[in-house]
């Protein structure tokens, strides 16, 4: 069942990515929700989901939002780095045991969430404007630099702290299990 | 660097299935096929996008209007396409009245313009903020070629749609990096072209001759022939340069609201540039403000 939960749930924001996100701007861009999810769920949830997650969320994107499918899904691709990353990290360092023991080490876990989401976000900024450079116009990277990759990591950030508690809220069973297995 | 390296290593069958699902996707755009499955796809999506939109847009609304400190949005829009509407209906008639004086030779009664206009609806934006790219439900089954004009409802100049597909097109707004429109600054009649920019401004380069105000209109030259002549394309805003440079460097606003598009028209003929007599004669009488007034 978790599954099919799980692709339903993608496929309403890809929608919602692609038809309401962009009427909320935060810092004048408006904010990637797909991609902030799916940063939080690299970093709570079983990474497995998230390996399979980020391939078809960036089909979706670009099927939908005339971006082209081989740059979204490569634009997103750091995010199952993150959430490989990471697993190995709290497997070695007993994360999961940390988290019952110590409700405060959520805090950490939060802003390294953060942290991957500016990362993120402005890996995926390049990718995009790497591939406007060799496929349409020149960028002005100076300017896009300093008006919408700052406004989109500051505005993913912002959505992205809210987000993480949201996950974690809806994955609190999730602690209590083993993490994925050791190779993928 | 070699702890990056050897992590890399052990999650190198994810990455190299990505790049290779990338460069699958990359091939099968350039072979052409993915633009029928993307295009199936916004078709078959779009009334859910549209429902999704629709649905969020009263919580947009809201946060509208709690930033601009209470104003109420719906008369705020009411207001501006107002304005729009006078501004375009002034500039129809300062462009009918100027086209007339040169032309009093020749008054003679013409055929009244028949432009065939095919409404459309936005059904997506480019979402990097690297283009100004929007999206239509309507494509080549409805007739939509590559090079028409798209304008707003107030008789605007909004862009031209740059790719077609049996469902849908896509259109570039006027403040594309790569968009390029002759135009013509109404009073002087001066010829140049307005460029869109990186940060979604539209800007021109006139000679200093052209005695260029703020508040004055710009509107397509025809010249192109591909866009019709008089479409009003957008207010300057401001100017800047010094009389050393050879041209002055002029900012527009551009008239269509580029930022709030949901209906669109597609100009899918280019209709003469020609008034009837009785057209020309009323607006050589009339002044734009009354023609506004009469309104």
């Amino acid at each position: 069942m978790r599954w099919p939960l799980l692709l339903a749930g993608l496929f309403v924001l890809v929608v919602f990515q692609t038809s309401t996100a962009p009427a909320f701007p935060i810092f004048g861009v408006g904010p990637n929700l797909l991609l902030v999810v799916l940063c939080c769920w690299a970093i709570v949830r079983d990474p497995r989901e998230v390996l399979v997650l980020t391939p078809l969320a960036g089909i979706g994107m670009g099927l939908l939002a005339y971006q082209g499918m081989a740059v979204s899904v490569a634009a997103l691709t750091p995010i199952g780095l993150v959430a490989l990353w990471w697993s190995g990290r709290s497997r070695s360092s007993g994360r999961d045991l940390h988290l019952r023991a110590e409700p405060t080490a959520w805090v950490w876990e939060w802003l390294v969430t953060i942290g991957v989401i500016a990362i993120c976000s402005a890996l995926h900024f390049i990718a995009h404007a790497i591939a406007v450079e060799l496929t349409t116009t020149s960028v002005n990277w100076i300017d896009a630099a300093g008006g919408v990759l700052l406004g989109a990591v500051l505005g993913n950030m912002v959505v992205g702290a809210v987000v993480y508690w949201i996950v974690r809220l809806l994955t609190r069973r999730h602690v209590l299990e083993p993490v994925g297995p050791a190779e993928y | 660097m070699g702890s990056l390296f050897g992590w890399m290593g052990r999650h190198l069958r994810w990455t190299l299935a990505m790049a290779a699902l990338a460069l699958v996707l990359a091939l099968v755009a350039l072979a052409g096929w993915a633009a029928s499955v993307e295009d199936a796809a916004s078709s078959t999506l779009g009334p859910v996008q549209r429902a999704f939109r629709q649905a969020g847009e009263p919580i947009s609304n809201l946060l509208n209007e709690v930033d601009d400190f209470g104003r109420l949005e719906s008369e705020n829009r009411a207001l501006r396409s107002r304005v729009e509407q006078l501004e375009a209906e002034n500039a129809r008639l300062r462009e009918q009245q100027i086209q007339v004086r040169g032309r009093q030779e020749l008054l003679q009664v013409q055929a009244e313009s028949d432009a065939v206009l095919l409404t459309a609806n936005v059904i997506t934006r480019d979402l990097t903020g690297l283009r100004t790219v929007v999206g239509l439900d309507r494509g080549s089954n409805e007739g939509v070629r590559v090079g028409m004009s798209v304008i707003a409802g107030g008789g605007t100049l909004v862009g031209i749609v740059i790719e077609v597909r049996p469902r849908s097109s896509f259109v570039r707004l006027l403040t594309d990096p790569d968009s390029a429109v002759r135009v013509l600054h109404q009073q002087s009649r001066i010829e140049t072209v307005a460029t869109g920019d990186a940060q979604g401004n539209l800007d021109v380069d006139i000679p200093w001759s052209a005695e260029v105000e703020l508040g004055h209109i710009f509107v397509t030259s025809g010249l192109d022939g591909l866009l019709p002549q008089g479409l009003p394309v957008g207010r300057v805003s401001a100017a800047e340069g010094t009389v050393q440079d050879a041209f002055r460097h002029v900012r527009l606003q551009p008239l269509a609201p580029l930022d709030q598009l949901e209906q669109v028209l597609i100009q899918m003929t280019i209709p003469p540039p020609e008034l009837s007599f009785g057209e020309e004669q009323a607006a050589l009488e009339a002044t734009p403000e009354e023609g506004v007034m009469a309104q």
